[in-house]
């Protein structure tokens, strides 16, 4: 493409250049030429005149012109010799006189009865030189005579081939200036258009950080802009689809490694009580152990499909006005048996009682697990209070403990699937890492915030931000 | 006989292993987590650790570069080529992913405490007396003749004392791969052994598995 325009816009150049100095030389040749005929034609006037007086003068005195012309014309023929030109008179179609020999010959046949002043001018192709002929027969009362003007050209010729030359010399010169700028022009032209290509194989490749530089506001600045938004479309679509896979793989990595403990001691203890001679207390431990360990994949089990449940739901679940007073209520139900058997205290607190947007079994499942992750965290004797306001925004719900508490880092990690803070305090509890994962897509599906505050050895407050529909 | 500590967080696991190791004859020591196992390796002197990797507290590595020098084998649920490469380049012994079988572990810690030196060299039952140096057998104080495969069959149900183990299991641990004589060869040693050596008490047959030497250090 840049290839051919450049050869395209030369040859066009080449051809107007070439033309201009074709027209241009011919012009200053025939200006030359006029100007030389002038001049000829203006000595031949003068010579033709003052020889006619010279001749009348010979007359008066008594001397046939004729006979002494040889004398009469010397002092112009000297004249015209330093101008390499000649000069020749003719008497009744007869050459009496010329100035040199290399005379045109041929030419001499002049018709007596020509005009006066009548010249011509005759380019001599076959002459070694070119030269300009003015001929002219004399007036009345010598009409017998006739002059015949020789002019040389080849002053005129050669300077006029010089400038011809110089003229195409300078057009040959002109002719690498111009292709020089013209592929710098086309390069700066081009250039736009080369990023693209090479920011598009950058991306190909997986480069998708790759921009265009946008500079000023032509059509070029606006093709750069829409590639630049393309590729930070592509950019974000590939990221986004690469956090998704590396959630999933390692929700599968957590999943793996979380049931290969259960399976590791089932089938430990089985075997163990099929190859090794076992006492009934040892049956006994076993079994317990391969049952407990059942359990918890069976509690596993029920928390993932849970999850899944919430997960998939893509539709707002059945949205009701839910009272806080009796979500509380409902809370308080099944949580004050368990905090008893702990031996810890259970609270709830709300100012007034006032609605949240939702489905009340998902904000219960919520609610529960917050209380139960906050008595895994408590010490025996512990508090765990519950309580709820209404701000501008939306309705707050706050579930706050004084247990162990945790570090930043770990907060980070919380809402990851099977992450626990305590490994041997949760499982020992029967935890299956998910309870955080399952509120958070609860959370999400009511369009609502958890934020956690949290410090070591002090306890934890969640607090759930609603925001009003 | 050798002293082992197992570092397990997961209760029922590090119970397993405790049981399993102490079949066959070793002393247990059990920790839960990371700082105990420190504390603990820094008291008594082990012959031998088994190390989870993912322990609360310091993990599986931090306790090992602590453990000065005690032969150890990595315990891991990851069965990641990287965790394994990782705990070998740092110097452990050998590693067991979860889940194993009993006799892969009971193999695993023999070979490192054979390597190590601190397997035991003779075995004593009642009367029955086996130099394991010497690949000798002593009933009483009188040397008792036995063909190398006998021994061999002898020496694999003393190693792996108080587990079952089945006939095609003694077929390849005494006889190789390339034998292929049936399960009656080992029928026919084990016969020969408890005659041999009065062993009919304790070589028992295990119903539906195959062969279990019971010895009543418990």
């Amino acid at each position: 493409m840049k290839r051919r325009t450049f050869f395209a816009m030369l040859i066009l150049f080449l051809v107007f250049l070439n033309s201009m100095i074709l027209i241009v030389s011919t012009v200053i040749l025939n200006d030359k030429l006029s100007a030389d005929r002038e001049r000829c034609l203006a000595e031949h006037y003068v010579i033709a005149s003052s020889l006619i007086k010279d001749m009348q003068a010979l007359e008066q005195r008594g001397s046939l012109a004729k006979e002494n012309m040889a004398q009469l014309m010397r002092s112009y023929s000297r004249y015209l010799q330093g101008k390499d030109g000649g000069l020749a008179v003719a008497c009744s179609g007869k050459w009496i006189y010329k100035s040199a020999d290399p005379m045109p010959a041929g030419n001499t046949e002049i018709p007596p009865d020509t005009e006066w002043k009548q010249e011509r001018i005759v380019y001599m192709e076959d002459e070694p030189f070119p030269v300009l002929f003015v001929y002219g027969s004399f007036p009345a009362s010598w009409q017998d005579y006739g002059l015949l003007y020789v002019g040389d050209l080849t002053d005129t010729f050669s300077s006029w081939r010089h400038t011809k030359n110089l003229l195409f010399l300078m057009g040959a010169v002109m002719m690498f200036v111009m292709a020089f700028f013209l592929f710098q022009f086309l390069n700066l032209i081009f250039r736009p258009l080369r990023q693209i290509s090479g920011a598009s194989a950058r991306i190909a490749k997986g480069d998708y950080g790759s921009r265009l530089p946008v500079r000023g506001k032509d059509e070029v600045a606006g093709v750069a802009c829409s590639f630049n938004l393309m590729a930070e479309q592509v950019e974000t679509q590939i990221r986004q689809l690469r956090e998704t896979a590396e959630q999933k793989q390692q929700f599968v990595d957590n999943f793996s490694h979380e049931l290969r403990i259960p399976l590791t001691a089932i089938y430990g203890y089985a075997e163990y009580m099929q190859k090794a001679l076992i006492s009934e207390e040892e049956r006994y431990e076993c079994t317990r152990f391969i049952m407990s360990e059942c359990g918890r994949l069976q509690n596993m089990a029920n928390q993932l499909l849970k999850l899944a449940l919430l997960k998939h739901s893509e539709d707002e679940p059945e949205a009701e006005d839910c009272s806080v007073v009796a979500l509380f209520e409902q809370s308080a139900g099944v949580m004050r048996v368990k905090a008893e058997e702990k031996g810890l205290r259970l609270s709830y607190g709300a100012a007034r009682d006032f609605s949240i947007r939702g489905n009340m079994e998902q904000l219960l499942i919520l609610l529960n697990n917050l209380i139960d992750n906050g008595m895994k965290a408590s010490r025996p004797g512990g508090e765990i209070r519950v309580s709820a306001w209404l701000k501008e925004t939306g309705a707050v719900v706050e579930v706050e403990d004084h247990g162990i508490g945790m570090e930043p880092d770990q907060i980070g990690h919380i809402k990851d699937a099977f992450y626990r803070v305590d490994k041997a305090r949760s499982r020992a509890a029967g935890g299956a890492g998910l309870g955080l994962s399952i509120c958070e897509s609860i959370v999400r599906l009511h369009h609502g915030e958890m934020t956690f505050v949290s410090e070591p050895g002090k306890g934890t407050v969640v607090r759930l931000y609603f925001t009003k529909f | 006989m050798a002293e082992i500590l197992i570092v397990e967080d997961e209760l029922s696991i590090n119970e397993l292993i405790r049981r399993n190791l102490n079949l066959t004859g070793h002393r247990c020591t059990q920790a839960f987590d990371g700082v105990s196992a420190v504390k603990l390796l820094e008291d008594g002197k082990f012959d031998l650790l088994v190390l989870d990797i993912m322990l609360p507290g310091l993990d599986g590595y931090q306790v090992f570069e602590r453990a000065a020098g005690t032969p150890t084998i990595f315990l891991t649920a990851k069965s990641e080529l990287t965790d394994k490469l990782k705990g070998l380049a740092m110097g452990a012994d050998d590693y067991l992913t979860k889940p194993f079988q009993m006799l892969e572990l009971a193999a695993r810690v023999e070979a490192v405490l054979r390597r190590t030196k601190k397997v035991e060299t003779e075995f004593v039952l009642g009367d029955l007396k086996c130099d394991f140096d010497r690949h000798q057998v002593f009933l009483g104080e009188r040397a008792v003749e036995c063909t190398p495969k006998e021994y061999e069959l002898l020496e694999v149900l003393i190693r792996n004392r108080n587990i079952a183990l089945s006939r095609e299991k003694l077929l390849d641990l005494v006889w190789g791969y390339e034998f292929d004589g049936g399960t009656r060869t080992v029928d026919v040693h084990i016969q020969r052994l408890r005659r041999k050596l009065r062993l009919e008490d304790h070589i028992k047959t295990v119903y539906k598995l195959g062969y279990r030497l019971e010895s009543n250090d418990l």
